[in-house]
């Protein structure tokens, strides 16, 4: 195939993702709707409770649009959402755009920390493993968090950590020594780490008894370059593939360490947003999440036929 | 007997282990899960009670029970339904491969599978408002997205078997060759797949109950017993370490399980 004709089908490709991509999106505009149109009773009813006079529960009524037909309010959402207007907050009226995309920042780069320093930690023991097999013991045991709930090791270390090392975080939060910030992305990236560990080392252990190995060995290459050419180079695709399928967990797990840390972010403001009953808020928060990943998926659609060529025929 | 066999004959004495003391707190108030008793407060472990009380004297082996079985029903309620929708939608979305059912269903599980799970999970809990039963169907009607890409590729591979084409050409309607010569040998490597998630189903209570949803006060959930647990951890240390036990033994013992069952599968049934 001539160069030009590659590169059409390169575009052709990425094209098709992005449409793709923008029907997921707007799948998930829906989505986000349907649940709010699912709610048993009356939302302002509920919102204002038993005791609010008829009159404020009207007026919620019209700022939520709740008084126009179903069609027309589930278009003018979704019409919003694209202009990137996720309406108002119910508590006290701020911008949700604005509010969801600060907290949002935080939480994200939180989430990416863990996630870099997850597979730094994995790539590092299976490394390790790689050029002393005696260090194989430690792997059952990297392996064991990925056994138990997403979270529960991210839960159980920062309550630990935050009572044991009060030093680190000062009794009102206040102090910023060297540790404090990189301590919750830490605590948030044990599991994903022992998932690497998991996955990766047995995919490694497959990719040993495969033939382009034997021959690399055969024709003398060294540890290193073993690593390097046999093992990390055919599973870059697998690696970039699980480490978006473990943002998405880290970033639930850095909700709760966030709330535990005392750290603004999203999950502060989804902590107050579930107390409040602010249903588009919560909209906004799934909405701006949804997008992200989106993005994230695409971009990575977009990488594999890079990292294996074979996927872009 | 081979090692996996007796880790998971060992976990699964324990789950039975775990729910005696259920039956206990439901026939003699010795156990009584709910019911304060003051002059009992904050009392350490000891042989009558081995996990101690908690603040308004409620025995923490009762509570921890209670909760540990009422999230492991939920658990496995929300995974029948997971399971069903997968084999469902799995099911037509393989057999009518390349038309609009599969393109519509594959398009869905796309969309589940980009949209970060727990935090729909914890969106429409928060805006429902469900019990600890309700929040579980939510679990299961978001969670049926990855078995179900697989039972698709498993009903793909299915389509092509020797036994399919056979049945095809002797005139069995297309309902006959689903029921019977396909759906029978999907099942297990779905279930297997559905079975995986158990632990992380059973800690999600441990999620939800950190923003105060799920079951509400006074039935105690594994998550919240958790966290009023974690908050006293230097006064009464018991009260975190029970729940935490429950919840590692309960994912454990899944996860054995599913791994048990997944090696049961035996080659033969694999077209």
């Amino acid at each position: 195939m001539s160069a030009t004709g590659q590169r059409s089908v390169t575009v052709f490709r990425v094209v098709r993702h992005a449409a793709y991509s923008a029907s997921l999106l707007f799948g998930a505009l829906l989505l986000a709707q349907i649940i709010f149109e699912a709610v048993p009773g009356d939302p302002a009813r509920r919102v204002l409770g038993p005791y609010a006079s008829q009159e404020s529960v009207v007026h919620l009524r019209h700022e939520l649009g709740l008084d126009r037909p179903l069609a027309e309010r589930i278009g003018a959402n979704i019409l919003g959402a694209l202009r990137f207007d996720f309406g108002r907050s119910i508590i006290d009226g701020r911008g949700v755009r604005l509010e969801v995309m600060e907290k949002f920042t935080r939480t994200f780069s939180l989430g990416l920390q863990a996630v870099a320093i997850a597979a730094a930690l994995a790539l590092a023991l299976l490394a390790l493993v790689h050029f002393v097999p005696r260090a194989a013991f430690l792997l059952p045991v990297a392996r064991t968090p990925s056994v138990l709930p997403s979270f529960l090791s991210a839960v159980l270390l920062a309550i630990v950590a935050a009572l044991w090392l009060p030093a680190v975080f000062g009794s009102s939060g206040s102090s910023r020594s060297f540790p404090a910030p990189l301590l919750p992305s830490l605590v948030a990236a044990i599991y994903p780490a022992s998932v690497l560990v998991a996955t990766l080392g047995a995919r490694w252990t497959s990719l040993r008894s495969s033939p382009h190995y034997r021959t690399a060995r055969a024709f003398g290459l060294g540890r290193s370059q073993l690593l390097l050419n046999a093992l990390l180079a055919p599973s870059s695709p697998a690696i970039l593939a699980l480490v978006i399928g473990q943002l998405s967990l880290v970033l639930f797990a850095s909700l709760v360490v966030e709330i535990i840390f005392s750290l603004p972010g999203t999950g502060t403001l989804m902590l107050a947003s579930i107390q409040a009953n602010d249903y588009p808020m919560l909209q906004g928060i799934l909405i701006i999440n949804a997008l992200v990943f989106i993005a994230l998926h695409f971009l990575a659609e977009s990488l594999y036929p890079v990292l294996d060529p074979r996927v872009a025929r | 007997m081979n090692r996996p066999h007796f880790i998971t004959l060992f976990c699964v004495s324990l789950l039975f282990l775990a729910a005696l003391p259920v039956a206990l707190c439901v026939s003699g108030n010795r156990l009584d899960p709910i019911t304060p008793n003051p002059q009992l407060a904050n009392e350490a472990p000891n042989l009558q009670q081995w996990a101690g009380r908690d603040e308004l004297g409620r025995s923490t082996l009762a509570r921890v029970s209670l909760a540990g079985g009422l999230s492991f029903g939920a658990a496995c309620l929300a995974l029948l339904l997971t399971l069903f929708l997968a084999l469902l939608l799995g099911g037509i979305a393989g057999s009518y491969h390349d038309q609009w059912p599969d393109h519509l269903i594959s398009w869905l599980i796309a969309l589940l599978h980009t949209i970060p799970f727990f935090l729909l999970v914890v969106v429409a809990a928060a805006i429902w408002r469900p019990g600890l039963f309700g929040a579980f169907l939510i679990v299961g009607i978001f969670a049926w997205a990855a078995p179900a890409r697989l039972a698709r590729a498993e009903f793909l591979r299915l389509r092509q078997a020797t036994h399919v084409t056979a049945a095809r050409a002797m005139g069995f309607p297309a309902a006959a060759i689903f029921f019977r010569q396909t759906l029978p040998l999907a099942f297990l490597p779905a279930f297997t797949s559905v079975l995986i998630l158990l632990p992380e189903l059973i800690g999600l209570d441990v999620g939800l109950g950190f923003f105060g949803l799920g079951a509400q006060p006074p039935t105690p959930t594994l998550g919240r017993l958790l966290y009023a647990g974690l908050s006293r951890l230097n006064s009464a240390p018991w009260l975190a370490v029970a729940p935490c036990a429950v919840i590692i033994a309960l994912s454990l013992s899944a996860f054995a399980l599913a791994r048990l069952w997944s090696k049961s599968i035996p080659a033969s049934t694999r077209a």
